[in-house]
């Protein structure tokens, strides 16, 4: 069985400061990991090194088993089989729903210049395939009734949904999710909850999440890894992270029991 | 696939039937030679602006050196028919100004499609300069005297013709697999990539194809008015066209026609009042991006599909009231 994803001593600098110091980290087959940490403690950072955004300084990333090399971009990164949400949503919000599914699908379907252009019988072949998979994956989380309206124009909460949803889409070996219940009520969160477990039993696919939501991250996580100033600080199962001393420490201030 | 012939079809009468009514206005003699030369001035403004509409609006990077393209496709067809006096000499030089302008298009969009925003729009302008200053330079082209007598062979039925063919390539292009990848990147570069989106390639594709028909714009060009200039290549003219693109609407097909078409009559009806047009001219312009900042259409297209479906919607409830 080959991990989804291999993190190993990852090191980002950004000129004279460390924002992630030697982090190593796995996530196994379908397996469910969030990475929890104060503010600024590197965990998106950590995100842009694992999705090619922002290449790690030093260290080396596996997907599914791949090595990425050095300078690849970020674009076949994804392709390699991981992929993302983005702390403050970043859908194509003028198109519609719709359309940003079958964004997220160009590179599982061939179509070429000629027979776009010209509308040969076999672009109408893949853009009837295309459709059909975007809207099967879309009524499968009860979008369909919003996939004609532009994205951006959504509710918050609902914008979340179909960004996670076209993460899917690209039928990735891992999702990465920087912190999906940020500005969520409790309802929403609960919904948010439910579909990530969905990621994981339905699809077969592995999820890393950054969450400040205790308790989501408490019922969902089956190991947790905690960064602080950069550094791994802690890891374990979630009741060993709860009562982890220097986790403690760490969200509480230094000195809290001195 | 076969709900769609139906929509194909009223494009195709549309167009034939367009082609009709001005042969029939043109046998009459309601369209003199004036007007002719109106319509002709409107058709290859509007092949260039599609094609900048496409870079501009629809893969969002802010090209200015559309006008340089226009040039290769002019001085392409002005050099080549000179001594190929012929149809097909024409259109051996309309296809062998397309391929200079995709080689061209490939060098500078390699480079320079990394660049964003403001900075692109400058290394375009430079390299349409560069095309300009070469052909002011060179021999074969003259150099600022410029070419004229260059044989006629794009009259305004092969003008009509050309206009609808690059705007059924753009159109279709833009409504693929390969057109959603290119749009996805105005909207969000960085969200693009993380789908898997090789936007560099996207980018680029685009832009060669806006490129591409801006050739064939200034082939006809060269060949309807026989005589071209390296000034009139200049960065007045690619400002020009941006102007029938952003007054159309950024990333609107539609928008754009109208825009254009509008802006060639008022440019032909304020003809008599001299240098005064430009200031009427300016001020429409002003007035409109004052009400309409987004472009007369937005990004609002026009579709018989929609039309069509409309309608029958409307039909049903209709039926709806009729049995209660």
């Amino acid at each position: 069985m080959t991990d989804a994803l291999n993190a190993d001593h990852i090191t980002k600098v950004f000129g004279g400061l460390t924002a992630v110091d030697d982090v190593s980290l796995h996530v196994g087959e379908k397996e469910l990991v969030a990475l929890i940490g104060p503010n600024g403690a590197g965990k998106t950072t950590f995100f842009n090194c694992l999705t090619g955004v922002a290449p790690a300084t030093t260290g080396t990333v596996k997907i599914g088993g791949q090595e990425v090399k050095k300078n690849t971009k970020a674009y076949k990164v994804a392709q390699m089989g991981i992929s993302r949400t983005f702390q403050n949503i970043r859908l194509f919000s003028q198109l519609s729903v719709l359309e940003n599914v079958l964004i997220a699908l160009t590179n599982h379907y061939k179509e070429n210049f000629l027979t776009a252009v010209l509308r040969l019988p076999a672009y109408y072949k893949t853009e009837d395939a295309m459709e059909e998979r975007a809207k099967e994956l879309l009524k499968d989380f009860d979008l369909e009734d919003v996939m004609y309206f532009p994205a951006g124009s959504l509710p918050y909460g609902t914008q979340r949904k179909v960004e996670i949803v076209r993460a899917l889409a690209t039928d990735p070996k891992i999702i990465c999710l920087d912190e999906p219940a940020a500005g969520m009520n409790p309802e929403e969160t609960a919904d948010l909850t439910r579909l990530i477990k969905r990621l994981q039993t339905e699809y077969g696919i592995a999820v890393l999440l950054i969450e400040h939501d205790m308790s989501l991250v408490m019922n969902l996580a089956e190991r947790i890894y905690v960064l602080a100033e950069g550094k791994l600080l802690a890891t374990g199962t979630p009741t060993e992270i709860q009562n982890n001393e220097a986790v403690i420490n760490a969200y509480l201030g230094g000195g809290a029991d001195a | 696939m076969k709900k769609n012939w139906k929509y194909n079809l009223c494009w195709l009468i549309l167009m034939v039937a367009g082609f009709y009514l001005i042969n029939t206005l043109m046998l009459t003699g309601v369209i003199n030679t004036f007007l002719e030369n109106m319509l002709v001035t409107i058709g290859i403004n509007i092949i260039l602006a599609v094609g900048l509409n496409l870079v501009i609006g629809f893969s969002g990077q802010f090209s200015l050196g559309h006008a340089g393209f226009m040039a290769l496709g002019a001085y392409a067809t002005g050099i080549m028919t000179q001594t190929m006096n012929s149809a097909g000499g024409f259109y051996l030089s309309v296809l062998v100004g397309v391929v200079l302008a995709i080689i061209v298009a490939l060098l500078v969009g390699i480079p320079t499609l990394r660049l964003h925003g403001d900075y692109f729009a400058i290394a375009t302008m430079g390299a349409a300069e560069i095309i300009r200053i070469v052909i002011n330079n060179m021999k074969i082209t003259n150099g600022a005297a410029g070419l004229f007598n260059i044989p006629q062979f794009a009259t305004w039925d092969v003008v009509y013709i050309f206009v609808c063919l690059t705007t059924i390539v753009t159109v279709n292009f833009i409504h693929s697999r390969d057109g959603r990848a290119v749009i996805s990147i105005r909207e969000n570069e960085i969200a693009a990539e993380a789908m898997g989106v090789n936007t560099t390639k996207w980018k680029l594709s685009a832009f060669v194809l806006g490129a591409a028909t801006a050739a064939i714009a200034g082939s006809l060009y060269a060949s309807y008015l026989q005589t071209i200039v390296p000034s009139s290549f200049g960065i007045m003219e690619s400002i020009n066209i941006l102007i029938f693109v952003v007054l159309g609407g950024l990333g609107s097909i539609t928008g754009t026609f109208v825009a254009t078409t509008l802006l060639g009559v008022l440019d032909a009806a304020l003809q008599s009042l001299g240098v005064l047009r430009m200031v009427f001219y300016a001020v429409a312009l002003i007035i409109i991006m004052i009400f309409k900042p987004g472009g007369l259409f937005g990004k609002w297209e026009f579709s018989f599909k929609r039309l069509l479906t409309k309608k029958q919607d409307g039909d049903m409830k209709e039926a709806g009231k009729e049995s209660k």
